[in-house]
């Protein structure tokens, strides 16, 4: 058996376990499969023991009642980290006005630093994450309004190496306490400096980079890259992350320059450029939703999916709406759209043993 | 390898920090590259919190007439004007264009301003309607006397050609393309300076119990509340250096 790679593998082993004991116990009362009472010890002693490694070592959930409750977690750690961090930002924006310049960049400097100080502590002396992960999301934001108030304090001029110290400062969080929120955090900024970079060196403004989509595609194809062969500590979590950021950074851009071919740096005339990119779109959508069934990502195929109908639609649009009669067109749609979901049913049958990632 | 990942983490913390302060302190020291005292008009509140005190200050002007924008000094500045204006591929060229960063030069109560002024005082006298009349007044009383005058990429270059400190700010900017067609399908190409980088100053704390009695906004029809001297460091970053409120120091 492939050891657990992390705790999401090991929370769906406690499920699969669940899910037998459940279907068994109906296969039993139906008379299908008997076991015998040693066979049946033997399986429950097992199960038993592995759910008990699992729950000590991943601190899952064992039971549908602890998932319900583990969500309650979740929802209030992301709520009080939200709220710790509109509280400090708050309390330090009181007394601001009080405090000399030579303190204020001190608690500035010291804030994020203490922060994960915290973290690594609670790390230490709690199995389960959610005091880590608040702690070490504000410390993210700690850093964030660190570097941020600094430059409005001195009057810096913006720079995209602020992009690249918190997308640094949030994987080496995210790498430290497996935290995927840090990891796609850090991910889209670092994204975010090589694209402002990018735009630099064609010598318009850095912070002009969302104005051209395709500063977002190579750095989307490096994430797809570096999902497939960059060895990844805990599994799949990570590795999720960056598939979903990848496509999505190669998807989205080349969905908006099929409706908006003019934030291109093509020098091709606007519609040629548009043409160009509903096809990629639609060639790039149709390769991700079989890809997505290749390597079982769901998450990748459902995104691919969207994408794909959003850019067919747009097309069909281009194509039929100035001269075809409106019920017609709506009316061609419609079966259009029924003949999706007959392909889609037919891709769902073909991943019955998908991970629901 | 989990020990190195949080010394990476603080590592980094104490680098960007290290980074910053020693960029302002090479900002600031050694010789000013501007140093020019303006007034509410020129650098309004932008912003000011209740809670903090803390005030930023906006600095506003006039991108003039912009003639002098035209295609060849858009050239200069590095824009791609290969294109022909009339070519048919003109108008999706220019208009995907976007801003580059120049260093633009700004003159303080210079020749735009006085043939601004000049023209206001002619439309003021000839107007009969008396709302308008008003308005033509705090306008002329109200808008900014820096008017944006040159531009190049060079900043050395630029102070050699306007060395008063006191008169020409030259400071970094977004520097526009603006195409457009007439009705008559006449085209147009000119350029704009849209806004300087470091568009915001921070008030010092030193300053900031100057700033307590004043609203947001400054009187209608009222002269200046203030005025400020602005120091720019080696980076072309700004620094408020001194504040005078008095009315006698204002006006």
């Amino acid at each position: 058996m492939q050891p657990i790679g992390g705790r999401r593998e090991a929370q769906a082993r406690a499920d699969r376990i669940r899910s037998f004991r459940e279907e068994l116990g109906d296969l039993e009362r139906a008379s299908v499969v008997t076991l015998t009472p040693e066979q049946r010890a033997q399986i429950d002693a097992h199960h038993d023991a592995k759910l008990a490694e699992l729950a000590r070592e991943f601190d899952i959930d064992t039971t549908e009642a602890q998932k319900k409750v583990s969500w309650g977690m979740r929802i209030a750690s992301t709520l009080g980290a939200i709220a710790l961090c509109t509280a400090a930002y708050l309390f330090f924006q009181r007394i601001w006005g009080l405090i000399p310049v030579p303190v204020q960049v001190g608690i500035l400097i010291a804030a994020p630093l203490i922060l994960l100080v915290a973290a690594e502590m609670v790390r230490r002396r709690e199995r389960t994450p959610y005091y880590t992960f608040l702690l070490s999301a504000v410390s993210v934001a700690a850093f964030v309004v660190n570097v941020g108030v600094v430059g409005e304090m001195f009057n810096m001029t913006p720079s995209p190496g602020a992009l690249l110290v918190w997308g640094v400062y949030a994987l080496a969080l995210a790498y430290h306490f497996r935290l995927r929120m840090a990891l796609a955090a850090g991910l889209i900024s670092l994204v975010c400096y090589f694209a402002g970079v990018f735009t630099s060196w064609s010598g318009s403004e850095w912070i002009d980079f969302g104005e051209r989509p395709e500063n977002f595609i190579l750095a989307g194809g490096i994430l797809l890259f570096l999902a497939a062969y960059l060895p990844h500590p805990r599994g799949s979590e990570f590795r999720w992350v960056y598939r979903l950021l990848g496509l999505l950074g190669v998807l989205l851009p080349m969905l908006i320059l099929s409706a908006s071919g003019n934030r291109t740096y093509i020098p091709l005339e606007e519609k040629t450029v548009e043409a160009i990119y509903e096809a990629a779109g639609l060639i790039a959508a149709a390769t991700g939703i079989w890809l997505g069934i290749r390597m079982r990502f769901v998450a990748g195929v459902n995104v691919s999916a969207v994408v794909f109908v959003i850019v067919l639609f747009m097309k069909l649009y281009d194509w039929w709406w100035e001269w075809m009669p409106k019920y017609l067109f709506f009316l061609l749609i419609g079966a259009i759209a029924v003949a999706l979901v007959a392909a889609f049913k037919r891709i769902r049958g073909q991943m019955p043993q998908l991970e629901s990632v | 390898m989990k020990s190195r990942l949080l010394l990476l983490a603080g590592v980094v913390v104490l680098v960007a920090n290290a980074t910053a302060l020693t960029l302002v302190a090479l900002n600031r020291s050694g010789r000013p590259t501007n140093l020019i005292e303006l007034t509410e008009r020129e650098m309004p509140i932008r912003h000011r919190d209740p809670e903090s005190g803390t005030v930023f200050l906006q600095i506003h002007f006039n991108p003039g007439m912009g003639e002098w924008l035209g295609e060849a000094k858009l050239a200069d500045l590095g824009f791609d004007m290969s294109v022909p204006i009339n070519s048919p591929r003109a108008k999706s060229h220019y208009r995907r264009m976007r801003t580059r960063q120049v260093f633009a030069v700004l003159e303080y109560e210079g020749t735009d301003w006085r043939s601004w002024l000049a023209k206001q005082e002619s439309r003021i006298a000839s107007e009969i309607n008396r709302p308008i009349r008003e308005q033509l007044q705090h306008e002329r009383e109200s808008i900014s006397r820096l008017f944006a005058i040159d531009a190049g990429l060079n900043a050395a270059a630029l102070r050699a050609k306007y060395p008063d400190l006191g008169k020409y700010v030259i400071a970094p900017c977004a520097l526009r393309v603006n195409f457009w067609e007439e009705i008559n399908r006449v085209r147009h190409i000119q350029g704009s300076i849209g806004h300087f980088i470091v568009n915001s100053i921070n008030v010092p704390m030193a300053f900031l119990s100057q700033f307590r009695s004043f609203g947001n906004r400054p009187e209608y029809n009222r002269p200046p509340r203030y005025r400020v001297t602005v120091r720019y460091g080696s980076r072309y970053e700004p620094e408020v250096v001194e504040v005078k409120t008095h009315p006698a120091e204002v006006r």
